[in-house]
């Protein structure tokens, strides 16, 4: 009895007080704060300095939102969104092979590295709408909560001793999969609508999202050494990370989101 | 020729009062918030250093690396005025001008990364904005909800001084950073409340984006016992897109090392100000 009047409220509750609406988008992203690989290289007493960024976050994104908008304007919303295409690659080459040299200096990072994120996220927000004539302006911002997968591929010079004591260069190709919890974040959205029929309309959103993720564990799935399978070499393929550095990941991004919205009662 | 102008002006304040709503004029304090991080930007190494009477050689300890993996300087004050323009019920235009410094000045190295001796760094960041703000306003009663957008110019400067912590004196360096612009965009809600025909009491809730890219940095302050090293490289530091090829000199000891003669050439770093705010003001209309 109590369910059904329950459900028997929000059924008529939208003819009263407001309406709900379903809004499926699609959108780009643009990273905010990528993540910064460098590399110093001295040959011949002549530095440089290579710098390459990588753009977690940036990449094309799919979104379904839920929600209820009241008559005052005001509005609550659920929404969702699935990245389809988050991939990145940098290269940081060294300039000349070290076996042909004697005397040099290399700090940083060097090799060629992909990431591949699968990002979604899920966020709770809460609006309001102002409406004139056929077009609406609204804005939107609550907690985001992201949860993301990497796939990265890092190919790179590693050194080893030989018999003779002398160092030699090796190619190395590790795979990774790298994974993290629920992390928190902010997210922000302005919007733009255009009532293009009674109970549909075009909207286009600009996001903020802010959010710093935390990887939690990763595994090795695949390593070779110039060429030779070696991953059943390595003990331990699983690892946790510590805290450092490297855990942290930043997806903070700005976005345009174009969307079409249905509302369940004519507007 | 400057009658005319004045004339002309004048007219066109006149007419306008005619035409529009109102000309009206906002002050307002906001506080900011911290939205995202950083990993925090190493503008300069600081070499920390032994003198000859503990060690019995004078000796430069391996640098002290800025390291906070999760740093920002976004938290902080703002003051804005601006002027306004009502079209109707419905659109408005301000130019605001604003000036925001950061709250949290010190902010420790952190003390558990390999490397690193504990430290601590104090920024200020000095920032003037000037900004038209559109606003899409709905009026019911003496009430009035807004939804703004802001993209302007920020003006902004830096010092920064890292300190040492040894138990027998701190050594510090202390830089000013140029004064350089960037794009500065924010949008979010105001809620206004008229107490009176002229005078109107107004909330904001919005969300800000800035950040701080330097060329260039001016050594002003050098504990005593650097000065006798104190050579162009320390005093001046230059900011560039791309280090290539730079010629490095060899020590005694066979190290490269950068010649003391010329300013210190590193990477570009970009110091991003990423906020929510919240702010109360008034609002002082001239004609309705």
């Amino acid at each position: 009895m109590k369910k059904s009047l329950i459900i028997l409220c929000c059924f008529l509750g939208q003819y009263v007080f407001g309406q709900f609406y379903i809004q499926p988008s699609i959108g780009y992203t643009f990273s905010t704060h990528p993540k910064k690989y460098e590399a110093t290289e001295i040959i011949d007493n002549l530095k440089s300095v290579y710098s390459e960024s990588v753009k977690y976050g940036e990449g094309m994104h799919l979104g379904l939102s839920f929600g209820y908008q009241f008559k005052s304007g005001v509005f609550i919303e659920l929404n969702a969104n699935q990245s389809i295409s988050s991939k990145h690659s940098i290269s940081i080459k060294r300039t000349e092979d070290t076996n042909n040299l004697d005397y040099y200096y290399y700090n940083g990072v060097f090799g060629d590295f992909s990431f591949d994120s699968t990002i979604f996220q899920l966020a709770p927000l809460f609006g309001y709408k102002i409406t004139h004539k056929k077009y609406g302006l609204y804005l939107k911002l609550g907690p985001n909560f992201i949860s993301s997968t990497i796939h990265r591929i890092q190919e790179y010079n590693g050194f080893s001793l030989n018999e003779d004591g002398v160092f030699y260069s090796t190619k190395i190709i590790g795979e990774y999969e790298l994974e993290g919890n629920f992390n928190i974040g902010f997210r922000a959205n302005l919007g733009v609508s255009y009532a293009i029929k009674p109970k549909l309309d075009l909207v286009l959103d600009i996001t903020s999202v802010y959010n710093n993720y935390k990887l939690t564990k990763g595994e090795l799935l695949a390593y070779s050494e110039d060429g030779v399978d070696s991953l059943n070499q390595i003990e331990n393929t699983s690892f946790e990370y510590d805290d450092d550095d490297d855990r942290i990941v930043n997806y903070s991004h700005y976005g345009i989101h174009l969307g079409i919205r249905y509302s369940f009662l004519k507007n | 020729m400057k009658k005319t102008t004045y004339l002309l002006l004048f007219l066109l304040i006149q007419s306008s009062w005619g035409i529009g709503q109102e000309l009206y004029f906002k002050a307002s304090s906001n506080y900011h918030i911290s939205t995202a991080t950083q990993p925090m930007p190493e503008y300069f190494t600081y070499l920390d250093y032994v003198p000859l009477y503990l060690t019995g050689n004078d000796l430069f300890i391996p640098p002290v690396y800025f390291h906070n993996p999760d740093f920002s300087i976004a938290s902080g004050f703002n003051f804005q005025g601006a002027i306004g323009y009502s079209f109707n019920d419905f659109l408005s235009l301000e130019l605001g001008f604003s000036r925001r410094t950061n709250s949290k000045t010190e902010i420790k190295l952190d003390e558990n990364a390999i490397n690193v001796i504990p430290g601590k760094t104090d920024w200020r960041l000095t920032s003037y904005t000037v900004a038209p703000k559109f606003l899409f306003s709905k009026t019911l009663n003496k009430s009035t909800l807004s939804l703004f957008l802001s993209g302007g110019l920020s003006f902004n400067t830096l010092n920064l001084k890292a300190s040492v912590l040894r138990s027998t004196n701190d050594s510090t360096i202390e830089y000013d950073f140029d004064r350089t612009n960037a794009f500065s965009w924010e949008y979010g809600i105001e809620y206004d409340y008229k107490i009176s025909s002229l005078f109107s009491v107004f909330t904001t809730v919005g969300i800000n984006n800035s950040y701080y890219k330097p060329h260039k940095a001016t050594l002003v302050k050098l504990t005593e016992i650097y000065e006798f090293n104190l050579n162009t490289r320390l005093q001046n530091i230059n900011y560039v897109d791309d280090i290539s090829n730079i010629e490095m000199l060899i020590d005694d000891n066979g190290d490269y090392i950068d010649d003391p003669d010329s300013p210190e050439i590193r990477l570009k770093e970009t110091l991003r100000l990423n906020s929510v705010y919240c702010g109360i003001g008034i609002k002082y209309s001239l004609k309705k």
